[in-house]
């Protein structure tokens, strides 16, 4: 297993430049995903990683060595795609016994890795296959025992579970991090799917535009999103956000008004960070809005759609100043569209954000 | 209520049975014009001097021989010369099997600059007539010391647009990630192009055997041109004109017929073996193209 370096990373095709000077430390064994919307360039960070794209400026190190020239199969990396990429006229054994041919291992120790590959996977059965004769959820983990057999210092995973329906995708899901946990090894992952991101990863590196936007743990980056794109883009559903003016420092805190909130009391900023009148954005996580017993509530507005989710339901609002709101509701509770609800806000767990979209500092401890 | 809506899905499947019954009319007339000299070569083959030339045509000899076909073997030498013709076609055949896989890949793979113009000028050279490129291929061939040798028969054809053209259509469907693959794997470009993409793209290259065995088999007019009357290295076509002006051309229509069925035999097996991959590739090069 492997550290992992990105310094200053830099990709251009001619004069556009897609990736923009990225910095990385993956520490050895650790599991990191890359997420982002489409587009933002974690793909090809993935594969400048891999050696399939050139690196335009920068420098990367697997294990402390630098690799921006060397070829793929030198930097001692295997790679999950998410069109699982199995040659279709290999069987599922020559598929995964490839790469060690090609490096012209004994036959007996392809042998051995590839059976003990299988056996990891639970796919003993499947190794006289051709790729047409399995399910996707199969060719998927057929595409991991291929990299799993070359024994790499590094897996890079590609969207590995996109093609795959929604129960499958959990059940391997759930066997990548069983596999992580077993092998210990040092993982690179991109999803554009944030449940992915939040179940797998150590940390999670959010990209937007070919920009690191935050890179943490999943829990840092949904209680302590650093800016409004990543406030925006983990948690599901989104972040509520509304606009709002500083009223002025406040018990350890910030006191804000909003015509949809009221004054309301964020706790726990740093009091000095904006001056009264300064424009701000307050998010709030839907779980953080709900529908107020009896006729409490600051928040007041009309119901427009209910999704009952069995577990919980949501409720889509506009409230009268026109913003759109989402709640989070229990779900004996029932709504119709029209209504009009009082929601209870929890104040403490609220979000600020400046008018660059940069959250408000916390207050030092 | 119901019999109405029945009635009026009747009538048109009516319709479409006879347009197909039509269809199938029209394919087997077509067939059987197409298949008729081929027949007639084959029974004239079998019949004596003069029913060959008998007016009005004998369809069927009175007593089916095989004198023709021994008789061929003394005016010509045919074992030399479809040696020489399976040398042209075979030969020609492979080296355009491998120019073609890794040309089209570079085309359909790569990125480099130019990439598209330089496509363009390859599809171009596809519609100069043979005949405009005879003489200056002809010297070329002579200026290197080629001429009157198989190799001058075959070494300007081992390189084929059209090849070129159809591989490249067909390796743009094969999907990148399963090169990525490769190259992770550790696999070289060669490697890629005949262990990956090759075997990716098995339709086109039957396609391609075919088209090109059949073709560099057939042809008349380069060989005739640069061997120079080195009947030594003729291949069979040239060698059935020979049939044509012996015995100074009086009644042998039946050595000729003779000749020409057995110079049809090697492409006819091939296209019979491998017609179902040049059906596919025909139909698939049109969706993917």
């Amino acid at each position: 297993m492997a550290t992992v370096r990105l310094d200053s990373i830099e990709k251009a095709y001619g004069q556009v430049r897609v990736i923009k000077g990225v910095d990385l430390d993956v520490a050895d064994g650790e599991f990191i995903v890359f997420v982002g919307p489409s587009g933002c360039g974690k793909s090809t960070l993935l594969r400048m990683i891999a050696g399939l794209e050139d690196i335009s400026g920068g420098d990367l190190y697997i294990g402390g060595e630098r690799c921006n020239e060397r070829a793929p199969k030198d930097r001692g990396i295997a790679m999950v795609f998410q069109s699982y990429a199995l040659y279709p006229h290999k069987t599922v054994y020559q598929n995964m016994a490839f790469g060690l041919k090609l490096a012209r291992r004994p036959k007996a120790e392809i042998e051995t890795r590839v059976r003990e590959a299988a056996r990891i996977l639970q796919m003993e059965h499947l190794l006289d296959r051709r790729p047409n004769q399995l399910s996707g959820g199969q060719r998927q983990r057929v595409a991991i025992g291929r990299a799993i057999v070359r024994d790499p210092q590094v897996f890079l995973f590609d969207e590995p579970l996109s093609n795959l329906d929604a129960a499958l995708r959990v059940s391997t899901r759930r066997e990548i991090a069983k596999l992580h946990a077993d092998l210990g090894a040092t993982m690179i992952y991109v999803t554009h799917d944030q449940v992915e991101a939040m179940t797998l990863a150590d940390r999670i590196v959010v990209l937007d535009a070919g920009i690191v936007q935050q890179i943490g743990t999943p829990i840092e980056l949904y209680e302590r999103p650093q800016n409004l794109f990543v406030a925006g883009f983990i948690g599901s559903p989104k972040m509520n956000f509304l606009a709002a003016e500083i009223v002025g420092p406040d018990a350890g805190g910030l006191r804000v008004s909003s015509p949809e909130t009221g004054e309301l009391l964020v706790t726990d900023r740093d009091m000095q960070a904006l001056a009264p009148g300064a424009p701000v954005t307050l998010g709030i996580r839907p779980e953080h809005l709900v529908p107020a017993e009896g006729e409490g509530g600051g928040v007041r507005a009309v119901v427009r759609l209910v999704e009952r989710l069995g577990d919980q339901t949501l409720l889509e609002m506009e409230t009268q100043s026109g913003a759109t709101l989402v709640a989070k509701a229990p779900p004996e509770r029932r709504f119709a569209p029209g209504a009009t609800v009082a929601l209870d806000l929890a104040a403490g767990k609220t979000h600020l954000f400046d008018r660059n979209g940069k959250a408000v500092a916390r207050r030092k401890p | 209520m119901n019999q109405r809506t029945t009635s009026p899905t009747r009538r048109p499947r009516v319709r479409i049975d006879a347009a197909a019954a039509g269809l199938r009319l029209a394919i087997v007339i077509v067939a059987v014009v197409a298949a008729f000299p081929l027949v007639w070569m084959v029974l004239s083959s079998f019949k004596t001097p003069a029913e060959s030339m008998q007016v009005p045509p004998v369809w069927l000899p009175a007593t089916p021989s095989l004198d023709a076909y021994s008789e061929v073997a003394d005016v010509i030498n045919a074992g030399r010369s479809f040696w020489n013709s399976a040398v042209i076609a075979t030969v020609t055949t492979a080296g355009i099997l491998i120019t073609s896989l890794m040309a089209g890949y570079a085309f359909a793979k790569y990125r480099f600059r130019g990439r598209d113009a330089l496509f363009a000028v390859l599809i171009a050279t596809m519609f100069l007539p043979p005949i405009v490129t005879l003489i200056p291929l002809y010297r070329l061939v002579t200026a290197i010391g080629l001429n009157a040798s198989l190799l001058g028969v075959i070494v300007p054809h081992l390189a084929n647009a059209f090849g070129i053209f159809l591989m490249r259509q067909f390796i743009a469907g094969v999907p990148d990630d399963l090169i990525d693959a490769a190259r992770v794997d550790g696999a070289s470009e060669l490697r890629i192009v005949f262990s990956v993409v090759a075997p990716s793209v098995v339709p086109a290259l039957a396609a391609l055997t075919l088209f090109a065995f059949v073709y560099h088999w057939n042809t008349y007019l380069w060989p005739l041109t640069v061997l120079q009357g080195n009947s030594d290295d003729y291949p069979i076509v040239i060698s059935l004109s020979r049939l044509l002006s012996y015995n100074r051309g009086a009644m042998n229509t039946h050595l000729v017929m003779a000749g020409a069925t057995l110079a049809v035999l090697p492409p006819l097996v091939m296209f019979v073996l491998l017609q179902r991959f040049f059906v596919d590739s025909i139909v698939s090069s049109g969706v993917k193209g």
